[in-house]
C-alpha cells in the first residue's frame, strides 16, 4: 500500500511539474507575444509612415524655388493644392535653418513642429494640433544655398488614415488567438503525458500483485517510455534475485520440516513402546506438538506456492463439519464438547476445500486449547460465507488482536505446550484468508471468550 | 494375519515390526521395492505398509505397478510428504489409507485394523471399545467380559459406533442405516435411542461413554474418567 502511495504521488508529482511549467510558459508567451508584435509592427509602421512622409518632403521640394538668392521661396501651386481636406490628412511647412515660418500648408499659418534640433537627420514628431493627433519628420534641405527645414506632418484623425486603427484592433485579436491556441497546446500536452504515463500506471497494478506466493510477477516492458525502460529492467532484474533467494529459502524450511518427520516417527514409536503408561503420557505432549509444528511449517511452505484458482468453489458447511468430526474426539478427551450449528443448507465459497478446513482446523485446535475444561467450542457457519469459532477461554485483548495472525506469536501467560498452538496456527489461517480474498479476524465474545471469524467470498453453487 | 513393512529405515522398521507384533499381527520386513516385490510375488499379505520413500524406487510408482499387475491387497501408505497434493497422489495411485509422519502407534494399528475389517477382507470378529465389547457374528455384547442383553436396535447402534472407535459417525448416516430411507423417522428418534443407550451403559458402568457432537453426530470412546 505504502508503494502504491509512493509511486502515485511521484506520478502526480511529475505530471503536475510538467503542466504547471507549461501554464507559466503561457502565461510568459501570452504576455511576450503581443508585446513583441506590437513593437515589431509599429517599427514596420513606423518606417512605412516615414517612406510616406519622405514622399511627401520629396514633392514639396520639387515644387519649391527662389527667384534670386535670399528671396523667400515659393511653392508651385500644382503642389500647393495637394494639400488640404481630403487629401489624407497630411500637411507641411517650411522654415528657415533658425526655425521662422517661411511657408505652410495649415490655415493659421503655425509651423508643425517649433523646436529643432540642429543636425542634418530627419527628425520624427508626434504633436496635438487644435483636435487632431498628428504624426510627422522634419526633414534639412538645401535651397537656393540656403538651409531650409521641410516639416511634413499627417493627421491621424483623418478618415483616410487606418494604419493605425488596424493595428489597435488586431493586437487584441492576435492576443486572444495566441491565448487559445497555448491553451490547446496545454490540453494536447496533458494527454501526451498521460498516455506516455500509461504503461507505468500499469505496470504499477502489476507490481502490487507481487507477494510472496506471486513472486514469479514480472514488470512488462511493452508499451513503455525508453526513458523509463532501464528502471523496469533493473526491477525485474532485482526480482528475479529476490525470487531465487526466496524459493531457497522456502525450499530450505520444507526440506528441514521433511527430514525431521522420519526421526520424530522413530521417537514416537519409541515412546508408544515404553511400558510404563505415566512415562508415555508424559512424553506424549511434546512429541506431538514437534509433529505439529512440522506439520505446520510444511503447511506454510505450500501455502506460499499455491495461487487459488477463481474457479475453485467448497461447501464451507462441509468443511466445518468435516473439521468437527475430526476434531470432536480430540476435545472430549480434554473434556470439552464441540457444536456445530447454523446453515443447514450447503455454503458455497470460491477456494478449496482442503485449505479452508486446514484454516478452520487450526481456528478450533486454538479454541480447543484455550476453552476451560468443561465449556463448548462453537463452530457457526453463516450462508454469507462466513465461520464464526466461539470459545469460553480468556478472550484477546484488543491490543493483541493484531498480533495473533502473526507468525509465532503466542500468549505469554501460556506455558504449557499440552494442546497449545505452536504459534504457527493462526498464522496459517490467516494465510489461506489471504490467499482466498477472505477475511480473518477475531472479537470479544458476550458473557467472555473470544470469536474468530473467518470471512470467504461466495461462489455460485456448481 | 501376515502384513508386509516395506521401509527402509532400518530403526522404523524394527519398531513397526515390534507394534505390530505387539498388536496380534505378524508381519515382514523388507528395506527396497524390489525385494518387496518378490515377496509379495512369494507370498499371500493382509494388508502392505508403504514407506514412500524407497531407496530403489518412488513408493508412489511402485503402487502404480502393484495395482497394474491387479493385485488388490490393501495398502496404506507412510510418507513423509504431509501436502495435499501429495495425499491425493497417494490416494489415486492406489493406496486405501494414508498416514502422515509422525503417527501414533495405536492410530496405526486402528488404521491397518479398519483396512483389514473393509468389505470383500476378512471381518474382524470381535470389536472393543474400554470393556464392552460386541461378537459381530453372534451380535452378543460383553461387558467386562459378563454377557448382556441389549435391544436389537442398540447392538446396531452400537455396531455402527464401534466400527468407527475414536471416530464421529455422522447423524445422516445413523439414521440412513438404523431407520432406512424408506421409514423417516421424527427428528428426535435418534437422540432418544441414543440417549436410552446412554443410559443402559451406565447402568452396566461399562467402561465405554457415548458422546454426541451436537449439529454432527456421535461416537463411542473409552470412558476415561473410570479408567
Amino acid at each position: 500500500m505504502r508503494v502504491r502511495g509512493a509511486l502515485r504521488w511521484t506520478f502526480r508529482s511529475t505530471f503536475s511539474h510538467i503542466i504547471g511549467l507549461q501554464m507559466l510558459a503561457i502565461a510568459a508567451t501570452s504576455l511576450i507575444m503581443p508585446l513583441a508584435i506590437f513593437m515589431f509592427l509599429n517599427r514596420t509602421v513606423a518606417s512605412y509612415q516615414l517612406g510616406m512622409l519622405r514622399r511627401h518632403e520629396q514633392g514639396v521640394l520639387h515644387g519649391l524655388s527662389v527667384s534670386a538668392p535670399g528671396a523667400p521661396p515659393r511653392l508651385d501651386p500644382a503642389v500647393r493644392s495637394r494639400y488640404g481636406p481630403g487629401n489624407g490628412g497630411f500637411a507641411f511647412t517650411v522654415l528657415d535653418a533658425r526655425g521662422a515660418l517661411l511657408l505652410s500648408s495649415q490655415p493659421d499659418g503655425q509651423a508643425l513642429a517649433s523646436v529643432l534640433r540642429a543636425g542634418d537627420q530627419a527628425q520624427t514628431f508626434k504633436r496635438r494640433i487644435g483636435a487632431a493627433d498628428y504624426t510627422g519628420a522634419s526633414f534639412p534641405e538645401t535651397l537656393g544655398g540656403r538651409r531650409i527645414w521641410i516639416q511634413v506632418g499627417q493627421n491621424l484623425e483623418d478618415p483616410d488614415v487606418v494604419l493605425d486603427d488596424v493595428l489597435a484592433r488586431f493586437l487584441p485579436q492576435v492576443g486572444w488567438l495566441s491565448v487559445s491556441l497555448l491553451l490547446l497546446l496545454l490540453l494536447i500536452d496533458v494527454l501526451i503525458v498521460r498516455r506516455a504515463l500509461a504503461p507505468v500506471r500499469r505496470a504499477s497494478t502489476l507490481a502490487e500483485a507481487i507477494t510472496p506466493s506471486r513472486i514469479d510477477v514480472r514488470l512488462p516492458l511493452e508499451g513503455m517510455p525508453q526513458e523509463i525502460a532501464p528502471m523496469v529492467l533493473a526491477v525485474n532484474a532485482a526480482l528475479d534475485r529476490l525470487e531465487r533467494g526466496f524459493r531457497a529459502q522456502r525450499d530450505l524450511t520444507a526440506d528441514v520440516a521433511h527430514e525431521l518427520r522420519t526421526p520424530l516417527t522413530v521417537l514416537r514409536m519409541r515412546i508408544d513402546a515404553l511400558p510404563d503408561a505415566q512415562i508415555r503420557a508424559a512424553l506424549h505432549p511434546g512429541i506431538d506438538l514437534m509433529g505439529r509444528i512440522v506439520s505446520q511449517l510444511l503447511a506454510i511452505a505450500e501455502l506460499e506456492t499455491v495461487v487459488i484458482d477463481p474457479a475453485d468453489r467448497a461447501d464451507l458447511r462441509a468443511v466445518c463439519l468435516e473439521t468437527a468430526e475430526h476434531l470432536a474426539p480430540l476435545a472430549i478427551l480434554e473434556h470439552k464438547q464441540i457444536e456445530l450449528e447454523g446453515a443447514s443448507a450447503p455454503v458455497w465459497v470460491r477456494g478449496q476445500h482442503d485449505f479452508l478446513f486446514q484454516a478452520v482446523r487450526n481456528l478450533v485446535e486454538n479454541a480447543i486449547a484455550h476453552a476451560p475444561s468443561g465449556s463448548v467450542v462453537g463452530i457457526a457457519v453463516h450462508p454469507r460465507g462466513e465461520v464464526r469459532v466461539l470459545d469460553r477461554g480468556p478472550g484477546v485483548p484488543p491490543d493483541r488482536r493484531a498480533l495473533l495472525f502473526q507468525r509465532f506469536w503466542r500468549r505469554r501467560d501460556r506455558t504449557s505446550a499440552a494442546g497449545a498452538g505452536a504459534g504457527l496456527g493462526l498464522s496459517i489461517v490467516a494465510r489461506i484468508a489471504e490467499q482466498h480474498g477472505g477475511s480473518i479476524s477475531v472479537e470479544a465474545r458476550k458473557g467472555g471468550g473470544a470469536v474468530f471469524v473467518l470471512g470467504v467470498p461466495l461462489a455460485d453453487a456448481p | 494375519m501376515r502384513l508386509l513393512v516395506v521401509e527402509d529405515n532400518l530403526d522404523l522398521a524394527e519398531l513397526l515390526i515390534s507394534a505390530l507384533v505387539r498388536n496380534g499381527f505378524a508381519a515382514d520386513v523388507m528395506t527396497s521395492a524390489e525385494s518387496a516385490q518378490e515377496a509379495l510375488a512369494g507370498a499371500q499379505y493382509a494388508a502392505v505398509v508403504l514407506d514412500l520413500g524407497l531407496p530403489d524406487e518412488d513408493g508412489l510408482s511402485f503402487l502404480k505397478r502393484l495395482r497394474q499387475r491387479g493385485a488388490g491387497v490393501p495398502v496404506l501408505i507412510l510418507t513423509a510428504r504431509g501436502g495435499l497434493a501429495d495425499r491425493v497422489d497417494g490416494l489415486r495411485a492406489g493406496a486405501d489409507d494414508y498416514l502422515v509422519k509422525p503417527f501414533a502407534t495405536e492410530e496405526l494399528v486402528a488404521r491397518l485394523q479398519a483396512l483389514l475389517r473393509r468389505p470383500g477382507e476378512i471381518l474382524g470378529r470381535r470389536l472393543e471399545v474400554g470393556d464392552l465389547s460386541l461378537d459381530v457374528e453372534t451380535r452378543q455384547l460383553f461387558v467386562a467380559g459378563r454377557p448382556e442383553t441389549f435391544s436389537a436396535r442398540e447392538v446396531d447402534l452400537l455396531e455402527l459406533m464401534m466400527r468407527r472407535v475414536g471416530r464421529v459417525v455422522q447423524r445422516g448416516f445413523v439414521e440412513d442405516q438404523l431407520f432406512g430411507l424408506d421409514s423417516p423417522v421424527g427428528s428426535n428418534a435418534i437422540e432418544v435411542a441414543i440417549h436410552r443407550l446412554r443410559k443402559h451403559l451406565q447402568l452396566l458402568r461399562a467402561r465405554a461413554v457415548v458422546h454426541t457432537v451436537k449439529g454432527v453426530g456421535y461416537f463411542i470412546a473409552e470412558d476415561t474418567k473410570q479408567a
